[in-house]
């Protein structure tokens, strides 16, 4: 046996030395690892953490040898891993040894719970599956096994789930799944590669908190790759940060929380938006000077924006609405039967009724499937409503039709999640940015092009760049097209839908810092839809904490973060992870349903009454919504 | 399902050795004849391809007919007498004649066939052919009288007809308007199968009266649309005799040691109508220059690969009253001389039709296109599907307005006489929609040979009146007559006494195999 | 299930009508005069009426279009006017010889077409892969006439080996099925090798490695059925273009088939067969679509029939 390297602790179950990972041609290779090193002991909870790029997934892929698959290689270096015979370098291992060890002493976990399960092979078979491999049980004895692994990770009648399809699970369950899958060989190592990126924060305080239990019961080690560091505080023994390629610090989770050494490590605990930050104060705040500042700009960040005095305090907020939404009702037909008949209904938005002032955000919150997108887009008139007012300028938006609502458009304008989708790849971001210049008919020719020019400086990118195409772009920049094109139209409203959540934390600061300055310089009122409580309580005036179609609670963001008056308020900001170690929450229940569906019967609308105010424009709902 | 799988199966594992054991077993007396096309029927009065006609001969046979080299000789009936006004004729029929159903051959047998043709009511396809006939009457057993509505010197050649045979009267009455499936003649062979559009088996007839015929066993008459498929039929030993061999394929046939190729001549005549009733058309110096301008010589060469001969009169021969002449010359000089004195010195733009789609075809309109360019003619070639023929020019209403001009056609008479050579062509009243006098060509003096041939029974009268027709027509010029096809066919050398006629029917009642 | 395929056997009522109705209209309107075509070359005028008479095209327009319709709805096609056989005779005894050509053909090309795509995806941009793909690509720009022509000279002419023409033994299946399911083969070839790269490249397969399956198992067992979701519409669709599209192939081989039934009705204008042979073929075509529609919800959970 080698001698492990000097910097691991004997007893290392996994030791990785001088990793380098290479793509693309060998003769002008990509380099995504560069001479990574850290162990992990047994039983240990070790957290890789990154934005993007940083090589943290690329990491865990050549620890299982499945990066080669993905047209990579790992050009140098040693991965030690300690089997029961002695220990070996998974490096040069067989593929034999590979596939042995693979699912049965390390397992893996990935983040996308739809994508990464087969959807033509049910849950039952796809566990089953990897029991039957490595502990040679016959079929029923594998289904036994299966049906006890689905009962370990809390599922709610798991003997019904054996036999379900992927797609007929709720995405909390399809991670459920995973992980019995993962740990149903009782590995000695579990890499966890962002499991729980694309939950609801409910559902990734339960699924975190069993993994927890469950390696605590089974004594498995555990590989965490997150950019989360509220994930990071809340799971992690200790702490790996990497960038591009490299390994920038590590450390006990307490330390790299309390001292960081590193700038890079600072800018990321920075850009965390911890809930509570702004606790005590009534308006958004960017994240400025504490984000920025402290850190130099991470590899893909743009041209620096520029910054604004941060917002004072305006105690004279103009308090006319300029948009009253009032009992709006969105609902969609499931069409089924031998006549094709409705026979079952969404209520996806139910008697939601709120207004904006001018110049203010008001956040919808809650989690998937709760209306607050359909909300959004029945304000923009992109789905049909069914009944309710909208009132904007004088103007019920939603009785207009398709004519009469035109001239309109260009005074709400929305930026949605991905603004890769939402760009046309074909066109120069100049042209989609003046698009709407054009169909309004308000400028052509150079005057779109100076506008063009002008609304590419406003949001922080080079006016030279409106000759590009969109793949030229790093996302971040791609949400700042989108903003600048949303702006083009000088809008007095703009629906935001999740704009901010798939990007890195370090982007993602920049651009809520973007939106304040707009918001700020322009007068504009945002409707910022997001699941995210921590940007929320960030860009937000006032918060409405949507659930099953409704409002639960409404009021100023000081007031519904700070004192929640209803129960599914207080659950949902008691699981947003906190970025601080020292305050790892109890325990919480692990086998709590998700959210109920807002799918019903044609003529049973969910109960809904006006809500009750508790506070000065503060109103909680006192009628029973779903399991609240 | 007819086609097992299991068998498929199976058979496929043990492809190679089943291949050699699945080669055509070639039985003495079995003949395939691989023909071009899909028989439409059985019943030759209801048939209007020669083809099914020919296949037809197989079973059936008819009062009189033609030999290989359409000569009319008389078949089921010895001889005939026509009386002195050319209307009543009096058949005397072969002895000892008996259907395949047994059933005795006599007058009344004549007399149920024809007054079935006769019949309006039987909707057949050759009613015209036979619409003359005003009564037929059995005299005796073998004494058949048919009594015409008006003279028709060509009547005899009417009963010649491949359509006028003699169907069993049993059969017509037991199957009716199903005859067609049923055939039950006095031919040399039996119908065994018609499987649609497969193939049409036949048999041997033992009781047929030439004794000592047919001396093969069964014929199987498969239709294979595609040439190569018929070439490489021949090739394989699949098939003994071919018919027709399109000239592309000719040489490779001819290359093969026990394969004969035949090039038999014909009645076809190509040629190319002219539209006489229009500009500049009307002209006659017009129509010589265009006569003069095509080298018929080349032609046969480019487009017929050398199986044709340049047309030596209107009507051609093998064709009974056909008068022969020097074929049109070549004098692209003289041509251009008659365009300037018919005052289109630098020639002029008009259409050229053609009635057929096929390659040939288009050679043979390219050939005439470039061939006209010469004498200032310009062009523009329209090849008709058959659709589009019948539309545009066989069944326009209105002579004025027809559209016309330069129309590559071809005709062959299918009763082997001048009549049907000339008067569905050429005479005044048979201008479309009535029938194909696409020249629209009308002569007083034609017209009155024509009637008059029609008439008379004096044989020399006849051949007088047809051949002051046929000069009439050849001066006159409404055509410029291209071509005669020869007729290809190719045979395995081991069969023999099987011949293309010049209408291209087939005579193989002396068929062998050795 | 059941109820939906009951539902859409009933929806596609309303669509063969509008296509008889097409088609009626539509073959009406071809140039030409079938009584014409059908007395032949030297008919009189008289004998083109009587003929006329007999098709029942003196009649107008539409009582024909009645005439068609009951007679449907009685399931009589009526009777082809140039062999004035029942249509549903004439379509009836060349049916089979079309079905089993086809079947065999699309029996043939699909595995071979799927086995060359499946080794080209698995080994995508190596040798195995490039021989597949320029097969599969000659496959597609060869044509079909061309490659019957060639492999009936070889096969039959010189080598001797198998018949030229007709429908007898399972010999004679051989070429024509080769001819028929060359192009099929090359394009299920190019379609399983993407929709099995695309697949390879997923998230669930990554989740199959990591379970420790050898490559077999990840493709045999999670790639193959998710491959094959996309090429079994490709396969129904190709079916059904083969069961039309063997014109040219029936013409090589003399196949006594759909497809020169369709060609020589076309050409005598004989209306009722050309009316029945395209209600068929659009009834053939809805068939396939269902059955790949009932086919893709076994193999894909994520659809459910209502």
């Amino acid at each position: 046996m080698t001698s492990p390297p000097a910097s691991s602790p004997p007893d290392a179950l996994l030791a990785i030395d001088g990793l380098c990972v290479e793509f693309g041609a060998p003769d002008d290779p990509v380099v995504a690892v560069r001479n990574l090193g850290f162990t992990i002991a047994r039983g240990e909870t070790v957290a890789v953490v990154g934005e993007s790029g940083s090589g943290k997934s690329v990491t865990a892929l050549a620890i299982m040898r499945l990066v080669e698959q993905g047209g990579g290689r790992i050009a140098r270096g040693a991965i030690r891993f300690a089997r029961s015979g002695g220990t070996i370098d998974l490096v040069r291992a067989p593929a034999a040894t590979m596939r042995a060890i693979r699912g049965d002493e390390i397992a893996m976990i990935f983040q996308e719970p739809m994508t990464s399960l087969n959807p033509v092979m049910t849950a039952g078979a796809q566990i089953a599956e990897s029991i039957a491999l490595h502990q040679r049980k016959e079929r029923t004895a594998a289904r036994a096994e299966a049906l006890r692994m689905l009962e370990a990770v809390r599922i709610p009648d798991a003997r019904a789930i054996l036999d379900r399809y992927p797609h007929q699970l709720s995405g909390g369950m399809r991670q459920r799944v995973m992980i019995a899958m993962a740990l149903s060989c009782r590995p000695v190592l579990l890499i966890a590669d962002e499991p729980t990126t694309a939950l609801d924060v409910t559902v990734q305080a339960r699924i975190l908190a069993l993994i927890a239990t469950l390696v605590r019961e089974m004594n498995t080690a555990v590989l965490f790759i997150t950019h989360d560091m509220g994930v990071v505080a809340e799971v992690a023994d200790r702490v790996v940060v990497m960038q591009g390629g490299r390994k920038v610090e590590e450390g006990p989770v307490t330390q790299i929380f309390a001292a960081p050494r590193e700038p890079y490590t600072q800018t990321l605990l920075a850009a965390v938006p911890k809930l509570g930050a702004l606790a005590g104060e009534d308006v958004p705040r960017k994240f400025g000077v504490e984000a920025t500042a402290r850190a130099p700009s991470p590899p893909a960040s743009p041209s620096p924006i520029v910054l604004a005095p941060a917002a004072p305090a305006r105690e004279d907020a103009p308090r006319a609405p300029i948009l009253r939404v009032r009992d709006l009702c969105t609902r969609f037909e499931v069409h089924g039967g031998f006549f094709g008949r409705v026979q079952r209904r969404v209520y996806a938005v139910e008697n939601v009724s709120f207004d904006v002032a001018a110049g203010e955000t008001l956040s919808l919150v809650g989690e998937s499937g709760c209306g607050k997108t359909t909300t959004g887009r029945s304000i923009l008139r992109l789905v049909d409503v069914e009944a309710g007012a909208i009132e904007f300028e004088g103007h019920d938006l939603a009785t207009l039709d398709a004519g009469a609502m035109r001239p309109l458009r260009r005074h709400l304008q929305m930026i949605f999640q991905d603004p890769f989708a939402s760009l046309d790849p074909r066109v120069t971001v100049g042209f989609s940015i003046a698009e709407p210049l054009y169909i309004h008919g308000v400028a052509r020719g150079a005057a779109a092009e100076a506008r063009v020019a002008d609304l590419l400086r406003r949001v922080g990118l080079d006016p030279a760049h409106a000759r590009r195409y969109p793949h030229e772009f790093s996302g971040g920049q791609r949400q700042r097209i989108a903003i600048a094109r949303a702006l083009a139209l000088e809008p007095r409203v703009i629906v935001a839908d999740e704009a901010v959540s798939a990007l890195d934390v370090s982007i993602r600061a920049q651009v809520v810092d973007l939106l304040l300055d707009l918001q700020h310089t322009l007068g504009v009122s945002y409707v910022f839809i997001s699941h995210d409580m921590a940007i929320v309580e960030r860009v937000s005036h006032r918060v409405a904490v949507m659930y099953l179609g409704q409002i639960v609670e409404i009021g100023p963001r000081r007031a519904v973060l700070g004192s929640p008056q209803h129960p599914y308020t207080r659950q949902l900001l008691a699981a947003v992870p906190v970025a601080d170690p020292s305050r790892r929450r109890a325990q919480i229940e692990l086998s709590s349903p998700d959210i109920p569906s807002p799918v019903r019967g044609v003529d049973d609308p969910p109960p809904s009454a006006p809500l009750v105010e508790v506070g000065p424009g503060h109103f909680v709902a006192r009628h029973r919504v779903g399991a609240f | 399902m007819k086609f097992p799988l299991h068998r498929f199966a199976a058979a496929l594992a043990v492809a190679a050795v089943a291949a050699l054991a699945a080669l055509p077993a070639q039985a003495a007396k079995d003949v395939v004849f691989a023909v071009a096309s899909t028989f439409t029927t059985t019943d030759p009065y209801d048939a209007n391809d020669t083809l099914s006609q020919a296949m037809a001969k197989s079973f059936y046979e008819g009062l009189y007919g033609f030999d290989k080299d359409m000569k009319m000789i008389p078949v089921l009936a010895t001889s005939y007498e026509v009386s002195s006004d050319g209307l009543v004729y009096t058949l005397h029929l072969r002895h000892g004649v008996k259907f395949h159903d047994g059933t005795d051959f006599n007058a009344e047998a004549v007399k149920v066939n024809l007054d079935r043709v006769t019949n309006p009511d039987n909707h057949l396809k050759r009613y015209g052919l036979y619409s003359v006939i005003a009564k037929t009457e059995a005299v005796d057993p073998y004494t058949a009288r048919i009594t015409l509505k008006n003279p028709f010197s060509a009547f005899i050649n009417d009963l010649a007809h491949p359509s006028g045979v003699m169907i069993s009267p049993a059969a017509i009455q037991k199957y009716g308007k199903e005859i067609a499936f049923h055939p039950v003649g006095t031919g040399p062979f039996e119908f065994v199968e018609w499987k649609q559009p497969d193939y049409l088996k036949v048999k041997k007839f033992a009781g047929y009266w030439q004794k000592g015929l047919p001396k093969i066993d069964t014929i199987t008459w498969r239709s294979v649309v595609d040439n190569n498929a018929r070439a490489a039929m021949m090739q394989t030993g699949e098939a003994q005799f071919t018919f027709p061999v399109p000239y592309e394929i000719a040489d490779v046939l001819k290359k093969k040691p026990d394969l004969a190729l035949v090039a038999a001549p014909s009645i076809v005549i190509r040629y190319l109508s002219m539209n006489t009733q229009q500009k500049p058309f009307d002209n006659v110096k017009v129509r010589e220059a265009i006569a003069y301008a095509i080298n018929k010589q080349a032609l046969a060469k480019v487009a017929f690969n050398g199986y044709a001969e340049p047309a030596a009169g209107v009507v051609p021969q093998g064709v009974e009253y056909a008068v022969k002449m020097a074929p049109w010359p070549y004098d692209l000089a003289k041509a251009k001389a008659l365009m300037k004195e018919a005052g289109y010195p630098d020639g002029f733009e008009t259409e050229l039709w053609s009635a057929y789609n096929h390659t040939t075809a288009q050679k043979v309109t390219q050939f005439i296109q470039q061939q006209l360019q010469q004498i200032g003619i310009r062009t523009r070639i329209t090849l008709l599907e058959s659709g589009q023929r019948v539309q545009r020019v066989e069944s326009w209403q209105d002579p004025k307005t027809a559209g016309v001009r330069l129309y590559y056609v071809g005709w062959s008479s299918s009763t082997g006489e001048a009549d049907w050579a000339l008067r569905p062509l050429l005479y005044g009243e048979s201008w479309p929609p009535t029938l194909f006098n696409t020249a629209y060509y009308k002569s007083d003096k034609v017209d009155a040979d024509i009637k008059g041939a029609l008439l008379t029974t004096d044989s020399k009268e006849k051949a007088r009146l047809y051949k002051d027709a046929q000069e009439t027509i050849w001066h006159d010029a409404p055509w410029a007559p291209l071509v005669v096809e020869k007729l290809l066919s190719a045979n395995s050398k081991k069969l023999t006494g099987v011949y293309v006629m010049p209408d291209a029917s087939f005579n193989f009642t002396n068929a062998d195999l050795k | 299930m059941l109820q939906y395929t009951v539902k859409r056997l009933f929806g596609l009522l309303p669509t063969l009508f509008l296509v008889g109705v097409l088609v009626f209209l539509f073959v009406h309107l071809l140039p030409g005069d079938p009584a014409r075509l059908a007395a032949g070359p030297d008919a009189t005028p008289e004998t083109v009426a009587l003929v006329r008479h007999d098709l029942g095209l003196d009649q107008s327009l539409p009582r024909q279009f009645v005439r068609f319709v009951t007679g449907v709805l009685h399931w009589d096609f009526g009777r082809s006017l140039s062999t004035k056989r029942p249509v549903s005779v004439e379509i009836g005894s060349r049916f089979m010889p079309t079905f089993w050509l086809t079947v065999w053909s699309m029996a043939w090309s699909v595995t071979l077409g799927m086995t060359i795509g499946i080794v080209s995806a698995v080994w995508r941009n190596r040798w195995p892969d490039r021989l597949g793909m320029t097969i599969a690509v000659s496959g597609i720009s060869f044509p079909a006439f061309a490659l019957g022509m060639v492999l009936m000279q070889v096969f039959a002419v010189d080598l001797g080996w198998l018949p030229t023409i007709g429908d007898d033994t399972w010999l004679h299946y051989i070429l024509p099925s080769l001819t028929l399911g060359a192009a099929v083969a090359a394009i299920m070839a190019r379609f399983t090798r993407s929709s099995f790269v695309e697949i390879l490249g997923d998230d669930f397969i990554r989740t199959a490695r990591a379970k420790g399956l050898d490559e077999r198992q990840v493709i045999w067992r999670h790639a193959m059925r998710n491959a094959l979701i996309p090429v079994v519409t490709m396969m129904g669709l190709q079916f059904g273009f083969l069961l039309g599209g063997s014109i040219v192939v029936e013409k090589v081989f003399n196949w006594p088939g759909l497809g020169r039934l369709l060609v020589d009705a076309v050409d005598m204008r004989d209306y009722p067969v050309i009316q029945a042979l395209v209600l068929l073929f659009s009834l053939e075509f809805i068939v396939i679509n269902l059955v790949v529609d009932v086919l893709y919800g076994f193999i894909n959970p994520t659809i459910r029939y209502r």
